[in-house]
């Protein structure tokens, strides 16, 4: 076997991989192990590589379908190393962490829920609820002048933000509330775009996944008004102890 | 994986991609300091492995704006 290592997921040394599983540009799958790991790679001729579907396709394939024969930790895409004694000393450099990941998270899936505000029906109560905000400053031909509008329209972002801040942690907290008998660890994002109200990832077992689904459903009924996507399952990537060197 | 959306149609195998996408890349085990992702045949950077995804070039204007010293990316 020549060329660089790609590497797609992180088992127990000794797992068997499947033949007929094959890893970027068809490449067969091998297991580098180090001590009672293994990561699991394939070689490949360039540490470029591009996120075309089809290979980040693969890679989630290769990934699930370890995930699946047994506990696995999944590796971030793109992840290249010169030959199998760097992917060994890789491993060896962070296998306490790596060892105790496996235990903690190599057996759950994880859950995605974006909830995005439904821009239309926002805009609409925001038209609706639109207070006079203060006697406008007129021109001489009767208008509002340009600093008056200026002011005006500062003054409704700002409320418009503090009303979605507060709808925002008023979500969060129903969620936490509702979810957390289904889960075992969480990851919230808030407001981290304008459209979008809570990113979030839950930890859970395989078997909590409909109960998980059906609380969903049962929350979402409650707040009509807003766009709500749940995917998964997925391998625990947001749940690695090393998303950072 | 499987993919919910309330109201969904054909929308939902491109929000597979992005979330498929969103996951894989900025998430997962990093066994090394750098990355490096090719668009276009333009390589693609990593800083401190939280995915700013921009051309070499691009980020070396960045830097340069910045008053940053260049480092040089795995391309």
């Amino acid at each position: 076997m020549e060329g660089l290592c790609y590497v797609y997921a992180i088992v127990h040394r000794g797992m068997s991989i499947r033949a007929e599983l094959k890893g970027l540009n068809e490449a067969p799958l091998s297991a580098v192990a180090w001590q009672d790991l293994a990561a699991v790679v394939s070689r490949i001729e360039s540490a470029a590589i591009l996120p075309k579907p089809v290979y980040l396709l693969r890679h989630e394939a290769v990934v699930e379908t370890m995930c699946q024969a047994g506990s696995a930790l999944p590796v971030r895409f793109g992840t290249v190393l010169s030959d199998p004694e760097a992917v060994a000393q890789a491993l060896a450099r962070k296998y306490q962490v790596l060892l105790a990941d496996l235990a903690r998270v190599g057996d759950k899936v994880e859950l995605g829920l974006t909830i995005l505000w439904n821009t239309t029906a926002e805009q609409d109560e925001a038209k609706a609820g639109q207070p006079v905000l203060w006697p406008a400053e007129t021109s001489a031909r009767g208008t509002p002048g340009a600093g008056t509008r200026y002011l005006q329209a500062r003054l409704a972002e700002y409320r418009r933000e503090a009303t979605q801040q507060h709808r925002a942690r008023s979500l969060l907290a129903h969620l936490e509330e509702a979810l957390h008998v289904h889960t075992l660890e969480q990851h919230y994002d808030k407001l981290s775009t304008r459209r979008l109200a809570v990113r979030a990832a839950y930890l859970v077992h395989p078997w909590q996944v409909q109960g998980f689904q059906q609380a969903v459903d049962e929350i979402r009924q409650q707040y009509p008004t807003l766009r709500w996507l749940v995917s998964g399952p997925w391998p625990p990537y947001t749940f690695v102890t090393l998303r950072t060197p | 994986m499987s993919i919910a959306i309330e109201g969904a149609g054909a929308e939902s195998q491109n929000v597979t991609l992005l979330e498929l996408l969103d996951r894989i890349i900025d998430c997962g085990v990093v066994l090394t300091g750098d990355l490096t992702i090719a668009v276009a045949d333009v390589d693609l950077i990593t800083l401190g492995l939280n995915i700013v995804l921009a051309s070499v070039e691009r980020m070396g204007q960045l830097r340069a704006g910045a008053g940053l010293e260049r480092v040089e990316g795995p391309a």
